[in-house]
């Protein structure tokens, strides 16, 4: 897993965060869920000073 | 119980986490690494997981499962790392009172690992490919 620091305008959402780390041909190629420390939250989600987001690729456990 | 581990995994000890007196049901399932997929002969798989969320995720369903069936005890232990075919990638257990909640809060167990906890698996094939090269995993 490759983990990042960003700065962000107050108010952005987890997808919108997400638009601006990956590159526009990439959206809806790879579905995505959204974790906001450790918890999956909907794609509007509104990022807080200090969380940890994860862009969390189709599963494989089991 | 609800852990990763990159060893393997002791079915019957998972098992008895759950055992109790009052359970008159209970239930193993071990999800072992085949070896195909889509039509390739598989050697082993590599799991790689998400600690800080994969162990939390877990207490989640658990709390489900708690929810859904109050008498359930659930333990659940998934393999990171190396996996060859033949052993166990996951092992949950539960116990209940009765047959009836134990399979079914068995079955809702690996569903909701399956869709919610995060953790990814590379199939490694025997015939050479790229995922062949991958590293960390020469079981």
């Amino acid at each position: 897993m490759n983990a990042d620091t960003v700065e962000v305008a107050e108010g952005t959402s987890v997808s919108e965060l997400y638009s601006m780390v990956f590159p526009p041909e990439a959206e809806g190629q790879i579905p995505v869920m959204y974790a906001v420390n450790q918890r999956y939250v909907s794609s509007d989600h509104v990022l807080s000073e200090g969380d940890e987001l994860a862009f969390v690729p189709p599963l494989g456990g089991g | 119980m609800l852990r990763l581990k990159d060893e393997p995994i002791d079915a019957q000890v998972v098992t008895n986490v759950v055992r109790h007196p009052g359970a008159g049901a209970v239930l193993t399932f071990a999800g072992d690494a085949r070896n195909t997929f889509e039509g390739r002969v598989v050697d082993r798989l590599e799991y790689e997981a998400y600690p800080e969320m994969a162990v939390p995720e877990m207490e989640r369903i658990r709390e489900d499962v708690s929810v859904q069936w109050p008498m359930v005890r659930l333990a659940i232990v998934h393999r990171v790392g190396c996996v060859p075919v033949g052993e166990a990638s996951v092992v949950i257990a539960v116990s209940a009172p009765h047959r009836d909640a134990a399979y079914a809060a068995s079955r809702f167990a690996i569903d909701a690992l399956k869709s919610r906890v995060p953790i990814w698996k590379k199939e490694i094939y025997s015939d050479g490919s790229a995922w062949k090269e991958s590293q960390g995993c020469s079981a």
